[in-house]
């Protein structure tokens, strides 16, 4: 099987569409890069007009103003235990970057990671994904090269499960690669990691509404960690709907169109008819996964990280079983 | 190249997954117990944030927000109990922390009175006066009015507000017609309470108006018409006490509504129930 | 001749038994039995749409069998795929290849998935098919002639004890078309490899095959030696009396004579015997008029068979 695999890797590496992914998201993380600098830029520029304020330096005497304002508040103890909890963390936070001397309105290399895979793992990361796994089996039935594959002596369900693993594998390198390279881009943009800063999370969904009495802050390294964990799950399950439409169809173009066109219109499906209630089964709606940990609210009702993660799980294992099911019995007929 | 990648290449790509494996396993689970709400290991260590915030909320106060009028305790004689009771207002929309006017009043007796206090919200958003009757009749909630030491009571605001959708033509006519209406309403609403429990403390809500500026004069009109009328019809009765917020929010009404426009925030709720302590704290000592 | 005898006694390596295939309620083959010997060229004959390529599939388990039993070296495909195909080198249709890679990358993907397949056997397979100036090139540089040399020594690298050929020699220019040929007949010869052949050319299958099996519709109409094909075709006599002539071939010659009319008689008879026949016939009294060798040819044995069924 590590040979299989291998030669799996080695078919995907050849056939240069990883280096067409890793392409995209060269040029897609500067943008984005850039785009947030100037936005940055712009931002404090009027911030700093507002409040009249001439020297950038200024920004520990607010920060200490608003740490301030937040201990007193603090001091009352009528105040409910979520409204507490929520000053508590921005007290925290306003306090490291007094402590660090970092000033609030810039932006670490660590803030933009997180953020970029939270923008990108609803459609883009995806996207990628289906570039590389939507033609897996697909390509080698068009090229006829399926044939020299399953007249070896190797079991259909190995040389499948190679195709699977590799693709795993290659996943998880596009999700690294995704992580190194926005690092690296945005540590030259803004200049200082910021793993260690506070972020707040630990945002729940009771009853439809954000509650927020456990909230605490994590370090940016850590949110990271889980924020590009959750990226993987998204990437995974993508990656085996992806094999399973590649299994079933036999052109490439029809296989990335098959995924693409269900992606996008699975969105657009869930927006028109989000009070329906099979509606949060749809693979779609689960994709965002990083928004229960920065607490952006779901359009569709009854969604929690854990239902989410086990529709996503559901629609992997189902589309396994797909594949699996037509790969063994399927004939190879032209 | 062959070499390379097969050689090289894979097994390395091959450790690298089984590391990215661990790693993604430990955020997977990092993040279940982020919005689970459990306490993660490096969360302590690396922040010292902790989330067992002291608790120091008053512990007399028995919320039974839900509105569950299925248990009443008349055993408990020492102990007061607070009802709410009408719209939106009464129920608490608006205000960040959900307790309203009557749960944050209810804070500041129990802070100052030496009494548990129990306290059950039953107001309803968007309730006008009639729907409040309808409520009334349900016998279940009489019990709880005979039981109750003190009602807060905040209803009439849906009913002026129907006039919104008429022509400034009509809306003299119909103002009256409403007014009339309401107070009938109101008189039941009053003769039942009192028929119920004769020495409850009925704190009657004024209206506070939306829009303090000029070219909305005919609207400031009917509002403080209808206060003037409701004031009077509540002032008249024993116990029971009007309490005016039009004063409140007439200078600083942007900062103590909430973002909807309509609704106190916890600050507008918290000023209210600041006047109503003053004004009932003295009934209960 | 002495060859064809013994080869009942030779190992078989690939047995089909009343192989079925249907599909969507279409029986395409309906129940196809051979057994094919080490050394062995057989060949399979048939017009498009016979089922030859769907045979030769199921085979090498590219399609399912819906009913019946193929083995390979005594392995079923069914139930011992892996133990069936290590016995097995083929090439299916076009010879396609990983055009991304080189040929030499594409032979060190294919051997790494069999056993014990070294290098130095890559590379002598490489110069069999002489491909050593080009193999290090991307295959989508290459002609098909060259990608058929390639799929040859992808095929032959594993010393299969079976090889499978659809369509073969299509690509190959004529030179290289004699030098297939004489690799084949090699190959089954010197290493006595199987040979299971499909072709639409019948001139080929004629030179280079041993047994040809001609399918049709779905059935093997016929299975024949080329041997047997050469001795159908007979001696026509032309003669004043066939039925002395007849009597007299039979008893002195041990040949089969079949009357075609009244003057005219096939004799199956070896041809070495003609000029003994001729001087007995004329000592008993029979005169010859004519006399000439039949140019009955597997093409016409085709024809027959599939009744005028095209070909191509």
């Amino acid at each position: 099987m590590y040979n299989l695999v291998g030669n799996e890797i080695l078919k995907l590496f050849m056939k240069r569409r990883l280096f067409v992914v890793f392409g995209i998201l060269l040029v897609l993380i500067s943008l984005f890069a850039y785009g947030e600098q100037y936005t940055r830029e712009r931002t404090q520029a009027r911030v700093a007009e507002r409040l009249g304020i001439e020297d950038i330096d200024d920004w520990r005497e607010i920060t200490k103003q608003q740490l301030r304002d937040l201990e007193r508040r603090l001091e009352n103890p009528f105040i409910p235990d979520e409204g507490r909890a929520s000053l508590e963390v921005r007290a925290e936070q306003l306090r490291y970057y007094l402590r660090e001397d970092i000033n609030p309105t810039t932006f670490s290399a660590g803030q933009f990671m997180s953020n970029f895979m939270e923008q990108s793992i609803f459609l883009f990361l995806p996207l990628l994904i289906i570039l590389l796994g939507a033609d897996i089996v697909s390509k080698e039935s068009t090229t006829g090269t399926i044939k020299l594959l399953m007249t070896r002596p190797v079991p259909r369900w190995k040389i499948l499960t190679s195709k699977l693993l590799a693709l795993m594998v290659l996943e998880m390198l596009v999700i690294f690669f995704m992580a190194g390279l926005s690092f690296l881009i945005a540590y030259f943009t803004f200049g200082h990691a910021g793993f260690s800063e506070p972020v707040i999370t630990g945002f729940r969904i009771v009853n439809g509404n954000l509650d927020a009495s456990n909230i605490r802050t994590v370090s940016l390294g850590l949110y990271n960690i889980m924020v590009y964990s959750l990226g993987y799950i998204v990437a995974f399950t993508i990656g085996k709907m992806a094999l399973m439409v590649s299994v079933l169809v036999k052109s490439t173009a029809a296989a990335i169109g098959i995924m693409m066109s269900s992606l996008i219109g699975g969105t657009f499906l869930s927006f028109f008819i989000s009070d329906w209630e099979l509606t949060r089964y749809i693979f779609n709606v689960n994709l965002r996964l990083t928004d229960f940990l920065s607490g952006n609210l779901q359009p569709i009702e009854g969604l929690s990280l854990q239902f989410s993660v086990i529709v996503l799980m559901a629609w992997a294992l189902g589309s396994m079983i797909v594949s699996y099911g037509v790969f063994q019995y399927k004939d190879f007929m032209d | 190249m062959l070499k390379l990648i097969k050689n090289y290449l894979w097994p390395f790509f091959l450790i690298l997954f089984l590391i990215g494996s661990g790693f993604f396993v430990y955020g997977i689970i990092q993040s279940f117990q982020v919005v689970s709400g459990g306490v993660s290991a490096e969360d302590e260590g690396a922040n010292g944030i902790s989330t067992d915030l002291p608790d120091d909320v008053p512990d007399g106060i028995d919320e039974e927000g839900n509105g569950d009028p299925s248990e009443p305790d008349r055993e408990d004689s020492d102990s007061l109990r607070f009802i709410s009771l009408g719209d939106s207002l009464g129920r608490g929309t608006g205000d960040e922390e959900g307790l309203g006017f009557s749960g944050r009043t209810v804070q500041l007796l129990t802070e100052n009175l030496d009494e548990e206090i129990l306290y059950s919200n039953f107001a309803v958003d968007g309730f006008r006066s009639q729907q409040l009757g309808e409520l009334l009749e349900n016998s279940e909630f009489l019990q709880e009015i005979r039981n109750a030491d003190g009602v807060f009571l905040s209803i009439g605001g849906n009913d002026l507000r129907t006039l919104q959708n008429l022509s400034s033509e009509d809306q003299d006519d119909a103002y009256d017609m409403i007014e009339d209406v309401y107070l009938e309403t109101l008189e039941e609403t009053f003769t039942l309470l009192r028929s119920e429990n004769p020495d409850v403390l009925i704190v009657f809500l004024g209206l506070y108006h939306l829009d303090y500026s000029d070219e909305n004069s005919d609207e400031t009109e009917f509002l403080l018409r209808w206060n003037a009328t409701t004031g009077r019809f509540v002032s008249s009765r024993e116990n029971a006490v009007w309490i005016p917020t039009y004063d409140l929010f007439q200078f600083q009404l942007e900062d103590l509504l909430s973002f909807d426009g309509l609704h106190p925030n916890s600050r507008g709720y918290q000023k209210i129930a600041e006047r109503i302590f003053d004004v009932i704290s003295p009934f209960y000592q | 001749m002495s060859e064809n005898s013994s080869s009942i006694e030779k190992t078989v390596v690939l047995e089909l038994t009343n192989v079925k295939k249907t599909i969507r309620k279409k029986e395409i083959i309906k129940g196809i039995s051979l057994s094919l010997y080490e050394g062995e060229v057989f060949g399979f004959l048939g017009p498009n749409g016979a089922g030859k390529t769907t045979t030769l599939r199921m085979i090498v388990g590219l399609i399912r069998m819906t009913e019946g039993e193929i083995k390979i070296g005594g392995y079923s495909v069914k139930k011992d795929f892996v133990k069936a195909m290590e016995s097995v080198g083929c090439i299916i249709e076009n010879p396609e290849m990983y055009d991304y890679l080189s040929g030499w990358e594409n032979l060190k993907v294919l051997a790494s998935m069999e056993k014990g397949i070294t290098k130095e056997r890559i590379k002598e397979m490489v110069s069999l098919v002489g491909l050593e100036k080009r193999i290090d090139d991307k295959v989508y540089t290459y002609s098909l002639g060259m990608k058929q040399r390639l799929g040859i020594a992808q095929a032959l690298m594993k010393r299969p004890k079976l090889l499978i050929l659809d369509e073969p020699t299509n690509g190959l220019d004529p030179a290289g078309i004699s030098e297939f040929r004489k690799l084949i007949r090699s190959l089954a010869e010197n290493e006595n490899l199987g040979v299971l052949v499909s072709s639409h050319i019948l001139a080929e299958m004629e030179v280079m095959t041993d047994r040809v099996a001609i399918i049709r519709q779905g059935s093997i109409v016929k299975v024949t030696s080329v041997e047997n094909i050469v001795r159908e075709k007979g001696i026509t006599y032309v003669v004043s009396d066939v039925e002395k002539a007849k009597a007299v071939i039979e008893e002195n010659f041990k040949g089969q004579v079949h009357i075609k009319g009244s003057d005219q008689l096939v004799a199956i008879i070896n041809e070495k015997d003609v000029p003994d026949i001729n001087q007995k016939l004329f000592a008993e009294g029979v005169l010859i008029q004519y006399v000439s060798k039949n140019q009955k040819s597997l093409e016409d044995l085709f024809l027959e068979l599939t009744a005028g069924d095209e070909i191509v």
